[in-house]
């Protein structure tokens, strides 16, 4: 049993080819993932060929993310883009080593937990979440016109006094 | 050594012979175990969010969907909404308003009036 650390592919070229061979054997969802395309000349190729690639398979960020490193300034998909691994979140960062018996104990749990989530995951709740969470979107934005209008009439009423 | 010597250094061989001995042996620090609990700590907290995760999904997910909030609460907001926007613009439609002044002033200009 491996803990969850990052593990991080280097992306060599960024044709569909060569981004799915890289990608294909990882365990991608099963580990935290930080796939580098800071050195590819075309970078937006790659990032649409790895959304594609994981859309496929259906692959999110959940429950392990998946960070991607990259020089793109202006990209607004469903992953986070850091300019250097060491900018990545460091929960994840951790040294691979001997693991001694409590520490084990832990594993087999969360091993345990791991594969409980595996199969909860079928039962599809992402669209249902997915629902959830634009219309509370909805009703968060008519929050705001209300925090703004009530605003508004205030200063309003302040200047008729 | 005659047996003279061997005789006078009765009490001392233990000591001459040096280390080999264990009451000579002195206490070697002990290497130091890892006791670093910073990959322990590391794990329970995972073990802890894996479990918020599955709570998400065996529970909240099942009772956001039988029993979602979202109607009520969006005909509240838009009642609340409708409520202070007829209020803005009662404030807004006074001849006095500062829309109306700003208004006037840019069509002043405008058509040089």
């Amino acid at each position: 049993m491996a803990i969850p650390s990052f593990k991080q592919i280097n992306i060599n070229n960024s044709t569909k080819e060569s981004i799915y061979e890289q990608l294909e054997p990882s365990y991608l969802s099963q580990f935290p993932y930080i796939l580098d395309i800071s050195q590819l000349v075309d970078q937006f190729e790659a990032i649409t060929y790895i959304e594609q690639f994981l859309e496929e398979r259906y692959v999110t960020n959940y429950p392990y993310p998946i960070y991607i490193i990259s020089s793109l300034k202006n990209y607004h998909g469903k992953f986070s883009i850091f300019e250097s691994s060491s900018l990545c979140p460091i929960f994840f960062k951790q040294k691979a080593k001997q693991l001694n018996a409590r520490e084990n104990k832990i594993m087999q749990k969360i091993y345990l937990k791991q594969k409980n989530l595996k199969n909860l995951q079928g039962h599809n709740f992402e669209n249902d979440l997915q629902e959830y969470s634009e219309k509370h979107k909805q009703i968060f934005y008519l929050h705001k016109e209300r925090i703004f209008l009530s605003k508004l009439n205030k200063t309003l009423e302040k200047y008729y006094e | 050594m005659s047996k003279k010597d061997d005789e006078e250094l009765i009490g001392f061989q233990d000591f001459i012979r040096g280390g080999k001995d264990p009451f000579l042996k002195t206490d070697l620090p002990k290497k130091r175990k890892n006791v670093d609990f910073e990959l322990e700590t590391f794990l329970e907290q995972e073990s802890v969010r894996i479990s918020k995760h599955i709570e998400v999904l065996e529970e909240k997910v099942y009772v956001i969907k039988k029993y979602s909030q979202y109607p009520s609460l969006l005909i509240q907001a838009e009642s609340e909404n409708n409520h202070i926007r007829t209020k803005t613009i009662e404030l807004c439609s006074r001849e006095d308003s500062p829309l109306f002044r700003n208004l006037n002033e840019i069509f002043s200009n405008f058509f040089k009036l």
